[in-house]
């Protein structure tokens, strides 16, 4: 039940984009064509997913105070440790799916590198460690945030397919009137905490 | 030199130099300022046991020192919660952390049978206890610190008694929670807190005192207004205060008697 | 010297990072609800940028191609974790704030692209002043933003009362959406439009 109600907020609620601002700089760029969206959002549930836990996995075992020598606590190299961690994640995981799975990596290979500059992947880990979530929670934590990173990519792709026949004053075209399309969806979101 | 910086081993030398010149300069940061981290840390925990206590303001500046000082007139207990003995006072109570006591097996109690849903699996197997005197205003009051899960965060706060009656609420801080900003998210507003105040927390030995739907009626003695649109997060809060009153009454009561002997002498 | 005035006025009006190139707003729209939180963001900003610039501007000529990157990272992050560690020793209070939005300055394009486009190319004094300009053009969008924020939403200005709210007894009633997300979102917009119909060459197609 915690479970759960940890995935639906950070789904919904804790929105990495649309309440955290988090990996916007990928998040405007590749949302112009809803296919591209949906190969990107994929890619992001999958590296959150597995990158949340084993970065819980070091933090919890070589970084918290005691964990490698007694009384030595390394944390402040946790931010150094998660992104080596998660390059070192995608990595694998293209050279995996290259492998064994070829129809998936043709769809997906090209997300991949993007996603090593993400800040929503970062973000979720710094999360993870600043809630102290335990390695259950970091999986359902992953999938959650990764999903909701998703969706929020998946519906703004959709409203800028739409934007493009329309006539938007000049100087909003473009970025300015993405943003406000990004806020609209983030009010519309804002009303799931009522929840 | 071009041709030496892409040949293997200058790849090699260049990544070990920038690696190590860059692990001196962060670790040197890191130990050097790690005393003074601990030690803002440290004041942020005890600015909160003084603000439940009412020694001081929540908008006052305050240093370490001052904040020593008032502690140190602060009655710090750490009771077993189980057979109500005091196992430590003063710093070496104040040492104690019950959620990481919660997590550490051996350290932990679990929690089942409460009529109060305080939403975690276990609890420390101690507990910590503040008994405070204001020096100007001579009130009393015992503080009691709260953990428990409000809608989708664990809430920290803490409540404090009136000392004499060991009953009516004096405050109530919550410290660190993660609620929805802007609805159950107002735990943390003063002007919430402040309707806390002056109601009582037992009816007979039963914790009585709870957050009810809507407006409290003006004359009553338990029940607290809610906040609107927040009814899961105030039905945490009422988890969390029930469970731990509960808790804590029978050294409540221990306490009492004290006092009652005290005053006798 | 008026060629280092340039490099620094540059990238703070005319190609302003984050209005312009949409770089670095991850980190820069979360810690917008509160002047002083924005202006403690913009500082380690700027530190960061010059402080990591000026460093690889001075190795540039050392950096093997084959490790580029990873040597840029590596010395960002050291200037992000000793910035974070700063923070947390002497302004305490609004570390809390900022939590983990510290800690993300390190995937903050800015960084990069700076010590890629400008840091590997130019020597270390031109680098360091352009790592404090693009710094300054994100804190401009940042304070910006801040002070609206703060001042609409709670009627303050670091901290201060400016328009008394009506709970304290004022006339003010405080426009509390302008605290939440999607204010920062459609602010950010206006800016922009305003921004383009000053400099019309700045419209996209």
């Amino acid at each position: 039940m915690e479970y759960i109600q940890l995935i639906v907020r950070s789904i919904f609620i804790d929105n990495l984009a649309l309440s955290f601002f988090l990996g916007m700089c990928t998040f405007l760029a590749v949302s112009k064509r809803v296919s591209t969206a949906i190969g990107l959002g994929i890619a992001v549930i999958v590296v959150q997913t597995i990158t949340l836990p084993v970065n819980n996995l070091i933090l919890n075992h070589f970084l918290k105070e005691n964990a490698l020598v007694d009384g030595v606590s390394l944390t402040f190299l946790s931010l150094i440790c998660f992104i080596g961690v998660i390059a070192a994640m995608v990595q694998i995981l293209e050279m995996t799916l290259d492998r064994y799975f070829p129809p998936l990596y043709n769809a997906l290979g090209i997300f991949l590198p993007l996603i090593t500059v993400n800040c929503a992947i970062l973000g979720g880990s710094l999360f993870m460690e600043q809630r102290g979530y335990n390695l259950m929670e970091s999986v359902c934590y992953g999938f959650g945030s990764g999903t909701g990173w998703a969706l929020a990519i998946i519906i703004l792709a959709a409203v800028r397919e739409r934007c493009k026949y329309s006539h938007i004053p000049a100087g909003l075209r473009g970025l300015g009137i993405t943003f406000i399309t990004v806020g609209l969806i983030a009010m519309a979101f804002m009303t799931f905490s009522g929840i | 030199m071009s041709k030496m910086k892409d040949s293997v081993f200058g790849t090699f030398l260049v990544a070990f130099v920038v690696c190590a010149v860059c692990s001196i300069f962060v670790a040197s940061a890191a130990v050097i300022l790690r005393p003074i981290q601990a030690k803002n840390a440290e004041l942020f925990k005890n600015k909160n046991i003084l603000i439940a206590c009412g020694m001081i303001d929540k908008n006052d500046k305050i240093t370490a020192e001052k904040c020593e000082e008032l502690l140190n007139s602060v009655r710090i207990l750490k009771v077993d919660l189980s057979t109500q003995k005091i196992v430590a006072e003063g710093a070496e109570a104040l040492q104690y952390d019950e959620r990481t006591a919660a997590k550490t097996p051996g350290e932990s109690v679990a929690i089942t049978g409460s009529k109060f849903n305080v939403g975690l699996a276990s609890r420390g197997r101690y507990g910590l206890l503040f008994v405070a005197e204001n020096p100007e205003t001579k009130e009393k009051r015992v503080v009691l610190p709260l953990v428990g899960r409000g809608l989708w965060s664990v809430m920290s706060a803490f409540i404090a008694l009136d000392g004499s009656d060991m009953n009516t609420v004096k405050s109530l801080l919550f410290y660190d929670q993660g609620e929805t900003a802007g609805l159950g998210g107002e735990v943390e507003n003063p002007n919430w807190t402040a309707r806390w105040v002056g109601k009582k927390a037992f009816d007979g030995n039963q914790p009585a005192i709870r957050v009810i739907k809507g407006a409290a009626p003006m004359d009553s003695e338990f029940e607290v207004d809610g906040i609107s649109g927040a009814t899961l997060t105030c039905n945490g809060v009422n988890g969390t205060v029930g469970y731990w009153l509960a808790l804590y009454k029978p050294v409540l009561d221990i306490l009492a008697e004290e006092e009652k002997m005290g005053g006798n002498e | 010297m008026s060629e280092y005035k340039e490099i620094i006025l540059k990238p703070i009006f005319r190609n302003n990072p984050i209005a312009l190139q949409v770089l670095g707003i991850c980190s820069a729209l979360a810690v917008t609800t509160k002047l002083e939180t924005a202006i403690t963001m913009s500082l380690a900003v700027t530190v960061v940028t010059a402080c990591s610039s000026m460093v690889i501007s001075f190795i540039r000529n050392f950096i093997p191609d084959s490790i580029r990157m990873i040597v840029q990272m590596v010395v960002i992050a050291s200037f992000v974790i000793v910035t974070d560690q700063v923070l947390k020793a002497y302004a305490f209070e609004i570390s809390r704030q900022l939590s983990v939005f510290v800690g993300l300055i390190i995937t903050n394009c800015i960084l990069m692209g700076r010590a890629e486009a400008f840091a590997m190319k130019n020597p270390p004094i031109p680098s360091f002043l352009d790592g404090i300009g693009n710094g300054l053009g994100y804190s401009l969008v940042l304070v910006i933003l801040a002070a609206a924020r703060e001042l609409l939403g709670s009627g303050k200005l670091l901290g201060m009362t400016v328009f008394q709210t009506v709970n304290d007894g004022g006339w003010f009633q405080p426009w509390g959406l302008m605290l939440l997300a999607p204010s920062a979102f459609f602010l950010i917009g206006f800016f922009i439009w305003i921004l383009r119909t000053f400099d019309p060459s700045q419209i996209e197609e």
